[in-house]
């Protein structure tokens, strides 16, 4: 059996003539918290209701827990805890009524675990969910997509708008209780993330640019300083250099593959005037906008 | 069935605001219904509140789970769809068919008439009402984001369903089995959709498919040719005895008698409607005149005879040619026994109602000068046979020693006009084909007996 939760093939997906998802390919291991990332637009809700059959892809296919994403019956969607961003609400219902209306649906649903997360992240029970906050009732979609200890959490841009205490209850919440699971969580806002995400996809014009464990990601990449003085940048760089910038005594670039032995040897080749460099750990954040801009810049 | 009636529940702790208003606003309509007509003129538009007010809670009940968009809280759960689509449908069972089926079953059993007996009728006059009106909005109302959307359908549909009737100046009554094909087809297809967009949710299809459906429905009568639902009306008609015929030894100069024939003892018929008549002068010089038999009040009995009488002019300049005589008329066969004639006529007094007269139109209808009722047999016997509580008619006819023993009741109509149901008659009234339709064309030759 594949140790994939989620895999989609050549994914693709257009409105009329606009291309929103060009042939993505994406994997999520089980058990990791993936993040897919990338600015607006750039295709993430789409890709996330695509893997939830509430939209068709053109091309491509993709699978999740195991089955076909157009075939999902209520068997696997009983084990899949589903938030997103502007979820409509059943306005009417108590947050009493709406747990109570959803626990019969899902033969897992755990009563205590319910009772944690109310207390975790204080929903009055009584009030209606159209008197409560947007970012009360994000809580309260989270509170019924963890009660039954989902296999896969699927959380479309949850943090858009919330202001960060509530943000921070609600990532204390997903993490204290989906232990046992794997999330799928599409994002913009790269910081939020960063903390507990285990993988890192970032989704551009369409496909993904990499996808990869946060880890190896920071790990790979450097902020180098160098301390040189040239009067221009050679005209031929290594490729994994992006975003060279020179100013008086100071080169800067980001390396993407960064090695302590092979990037010293290169820096020495290519800027043997070179007194002394320096590589800071970027942040993803810092990491992604290098990127980003560095594929404007080609493009 | 656990998670149908769970997903009901909620449904109903959700709504029972407006379901409450519409059953309230139905007590009302029916206590109105039961008044005396004079004084019910002023509250007559309560039966399309009524209908307004079911409309609106169809609407809010199937819209708590929208189906258009990607974001509805529901989608990506558990649940199924066949069990939502259940539930919504238990509901509405519960707050709008039931109550129609037990106020009709009420009021019959007040007034004399055994309920058991016309269960049946009773049952699929109400299941007629929820399919023809609720069933509609329903299958909008899955095809709609909220109830602004709704309403600016309902609205459309309707609009585009009067412009189809305009365009055409025909009557629907004449095509009665048109009717039933439409209502029929229109049913079939409405509760397709309904299980297509529940099972595939495609919205846009969904509406193309209803805009489509909704012009092929409200055209067919139309340009489907007449002679094809002659057709199929003889085909599927029960053979009966009754025929339209026209006697040339009795037409005389610019009229045309048109008497119905072969009626069986016992029974009586009359022509109910008479339209499309078109006499050609066939000759070298073809013309057409189009004709209307005289206007009839609405109170007196429908002929069994009517007489043509060709425009002066027409006759004048096409008289020494044959003519092709067509029309369509709806003959209503009653099976009224001879006795109800006799009692007609009669001017009698009423404790509760006044001077009432009788007439019959193979039913005994009595007139009163404050309530149009009438007697109604049904399954061949006589609705109240026992001495009735109150206000008993008894006539005695000179033909039949026996006493008829007739219940006054209110005429009962929902929603009025050729869409209406008697809840005495069983409400086959969409379906009915108890009026044979006779499309009689056929050539006289008055050369040899106009003047």
């Amino acid at each position: 059996m594949s140790n994939h939760v989620i895999t989609t093939t050549n994914l693709g997906m257009r409105y009329g003539r606009h291309t929103v998802l060009n042939g993505l390919n994406l994997e999520v291991p089980k058990g990791s918290v993936y993040a897919l990332v990338g600015s607006n637009g750039a295709g993430k809700t789409t890709t996330l209701q695509i893997l939830m059959n509430l939209l068709r892809g053109h091309t491509g296919a993709a699978t999740v827990l195991g089955v076909d994403s157009r075939k999902l019956t209520v068997n696997e969607y009983a084990r899949i805890g589903y938030v997103s961003e502007g979820q409509e609400m059943p306005d009417a219902m108590t947050v009493a009524e709406f747990l109570a209306f959803w626990r019969p649906f899902y033969p897992t649903w755990d009563n205590a675990r319910e009772q944690e997360l109310l207390q975790l992240l204080r929903l009055p029970l009584d009030r209606k969910l159209k008197h409560l906050s947007r970012g009360m009732r994000m809580k309260a979609a989270l509170i019924s997509s963890l009660s039954y200890r989902p296999e896969l959490i699927v959380l479309d841009e949850p943090f858009s708008g919330l202001d960060p205490l509530i943000r921070d209850e609600f990532i204390e919440g997903l993490l204290a209780h989906a232990d046992e699971s794997t999330i799928l969580i599409s994002s913009h806002d790269l910081a939020e993330i960063e903390s507990f995400s285990s993988h890192v996809g970032l989704l551009e014009d369409g496909h993904m640019a990499f996808s990869e464990e946060t880890t190896t990601l920071t790990n790979r990449f450097r902020e180098i300083e160098v301390r040189a003085e040239i009067p221009a940048l050679p005209p031929k760089l290594p490729s994994t250099w992006v975003r060279a910038e020179t100013t008086a005594a100071l080169v800067r670039f980001v390396e993407t593959q960064w090695h302590p032995e092979r990037t010293a040897q290169e820096i020495k080749e290519v800027f043997p005037t070179a007194t002394d460099y320096q590589a800071n750990a970027m942040p993803l954040r810092a990491l992604f906008v290098a990127l980003a801009k560095a594929a404007r810049k080609a493009a | 069935m656990n998670l149908i009636l769970h997903i009901a529940k909620k449904d109903f702790r959700q709504s029972w605001g407006i379901l409450v208003a519409t059953l309230a606003l139905f007590a009302l309509t029916t206590w109105i219904m039961a008044t005396p007509r004079q004084q019910r003129n002023m509250f007559v538009d309560v039966e399309t509140v009524v209908l307004v007010a079911w409309m609106i809670a169809t609407g809010m009940l199937w819209q708590r789970e929208p189906l258009p968009g990607q974001r509805a809280y529901w989608f990506a759960s558990p649940i199924p769809w066949q069990d939502l689509l259940q539930a919504k449908w238990l509901v509405v069972t519960v707050a709008i068919f039931l109550p129609i089926l037990a106020t009709h079953a009420v009021i019959v059993a007040a007034n004399g008439l055994p309920v058991a007996p016309n269960l049946a009728a009773l049952t699929w006059n109400a299941a007629t009402i929820v399919a023809l009106y609720i069933l509609p909005v329903a299958v909008l109302a899955a095809i709609t984001r909220n109830l602004q959307q709704l309403i600016l359908w309902v609205l459309a549909i309707f609009a585009g369903g009067l412009l189809a009737m305009q365009a055409h100046q025909v009557s629907m009554e004449t095509h009665a089995v048109a009717n039933t094909v439409t209502n029929a087809l229109n049913i079939v297809a409405l509760v397709a959709i309904l299980i297509w967009q529940y099972r595939t949710r495609s919205t846009r299809a969904g509406r193309i498919v209803v805009v489509a459906l909704t012009a092929f429905l409200r055209t067919l009568p139309f340009w489907v040719p007449d002679p094809v639902w002659y057709a199929l009306q003889r085909a599927i008609s029960p053979q009966h005895p009754v025929r339209l015929t026209i006697d040339t030894n009795q037409v005389r100069g610019r009229t045309i008698p048109i008497a119905i024939e072969g009626l069986p003892p016992g029974q009586t018929a009359a022509i109910t409607s008479f339209h499309n008549v078109e006499v050609t002068a066939v000759g070298d010089r073809t013309a057409e005149a189009n004709l209307t038999t005289p206007p009839r009040a609405i109170n007196d009995p429908w002929p069994r005879e009517v007489t043509l009488r060709l425009p002066p002019d027409f006759a004048r300049l096409h008289q020494s040619q044959p003519l092709d005589v067509s029309f369509l008329a709806e003959i209503t066969i009653y099976d009224a026994p001879r006795a109800h004639s006799a009692a007609a006529g009669q001017t009698i007094e009423m404790p509760e109602y006044g001077r009432c007269r009788t007439w019959s139109d193979g039913y005994l209808r009595i007139e009163c000068q404050s309530v149009l009722s009438s007697a109604y047999r049904i399954d061949g016997q006589w609705a109240a046979k026992d001495e009735p509580p109150k206000s008993p008619l008894v006539l005695r006819s000179p033909e039949d020693p026996s006493p008829l023993t007739a219940r006054l009741f209110p005429i009962t109509h929902w929603f009025g006009g050729s869409g209406g149901t008697s809840v005495y008659s069983g409400g086959r009234v969409f379906f009915s084909l108890r009026k044979p339709i006779a499309h009689v064309q056929r050539r006289i030759d008055l050369t040899s007996i106009r003047e």
